[in-house]
């Protein structure tokens, strides 16, 4: 995600930076774990 | 209903193609080819193009993966060759059922318009749609042999908030469980759609995200058919997915009890509100642990 910081402020831009990285770990392990083969479903409704 | 939400889904696919790619997320202009970019990265075969849903048959690459791999493969029944004047018919009635949408509810065309980016047609025995959660922007349809615009629409966006689903699945997770064990008696609840059956909780959930908006659109054409089939087995279906609700994580709890709202009320506005709401974009995920 990208991080709207302010200059003026170096710790809290330091803060938005690392929860931006902190969210981007935690989606990419969701992604990494909905990957799983176990986690693998189809969805289809069909009549004869 | 945050997962019918055009602004929700523009905010989840940023955050997708943000962690895939290792980019920041795209201004909402670019989202369309970091989106395919990324799910290009999950699939056996890469999206072409940077807009629009590309069609596919049986003798494409596509039609030939689905068919080694046994996807879908209760399609697979009476499968045959789509002569050229079917095919034109299909990919022209397909774009009629586009138009009307983007028209009738511009932000569910946009939904269609950018999570879905592939659709192969089928000439088979059996009539429907389908989609996986490991073919992202991928549909598969067998059209009926009456089916018309409006059937196509249905079809589209019944598999488009699948895909949607999905999408929300892979970023912030819908369950405690994975597929396979929701497979278990324990966790069978009343499918919405296919009335009457008990069905393992992550296709039950599934069958109720897809009413709403299929219910709505029925309801704009003045018809009561889905509208009457669904009312019951969508409040019975929110109604088991309520008693499992700790067997979905806390994004996953708060699309269930959005879901059972709806089905106490039956509110078209409220679908349509959490179609097009700007209330419904922005979902805060937790801390890391």
């Amino acid at each position: 995600m990208a991080a709207i910081v302010t200059v003026e402020n170096p710790e809290a831009a330091e803060d938005a930076t690392s929860s931006v990285e902190a969210t981007e770990e935690t989606v990419l392990g969701n992604i990494q774990a909905f990957f799983k083969e176990e986690n693998t479903s189809m969805m289809g409704g069909w009549t004869n | 209903m945050r997962f019918l939400n055009i602004h929700h889904a523009r905010e989840t696919i940023g955050r997708f193609a943000a962690a895939v790619t290792e980019k920041p997320a795209p201004p909402t202009a670019d989202l369309p080819a970091a989106y395919r970019t990324a799910i290009s990265a999950f699939r056996p075969l890469p999206v072409e193009g940077t807009e629009g849903i590309a069609t596919h048959f049986s003798d494409s690459p596509w039609g030939n993966y689905l068919v080694d791999n046994r996807t879908f493969a209760s399609i697979f029944e009476g499968l045959k060759d789509t002569p050229t004047g079917l095919r034109d018919r299909w990919k022209r009635d397909l774009s009629i059922a586009q138009l009307d949408l983007r028209d009738t509810i511009p932000d569910l065309g946009a939904l269609v318009d950018l999570v879905t980016t592939d659709l192969v047609f089928w000439s088979s025995a059996n009539k429907g749609g389908g989609s996986g959660s490991n073919l992202p922007g991928l549909v598969s349809m067998s059209p009926g042999d009456s089916w018309k615009p409006h059937d196509f629409a249905e079809s589209l966006v019944h598999e488009t908030v699948h895909l949607n689903v999905f999408l929300e699945h892979m970023v912030y997770g819908l369950y405690t469980l994975p597929a396979k064990e929701l497979e278990a008696d324990q966790y069978r609840v009343l499918s919405a759609v296919k009335v009457g059956e008990m069905r393992p909780l992550d296709k039950a959930f599934h069958s109720a995200v897809v009413a709403p908006p299929l219910m709505l659109m029925q309801h704009k054409r003045g018809e009561t058919e889905l509208v009457d089939k669904f009312s019951d087995s969508i409040r019975a279906c929110t109604d088991g997915l309520l008693e499992l609700l700790d067997v979905f994580t806390p994004y996953g709890q708060g699309a269930v009890l959005e879901l059972a709202s709806f089905a106490e009320s039956l509110d078209f506005g409220l679908v349509e509100r959490s179609i097009s709401g700007e209330q419904f974009a922005h979902y805060e995920m937790p801390a890391a642990a």
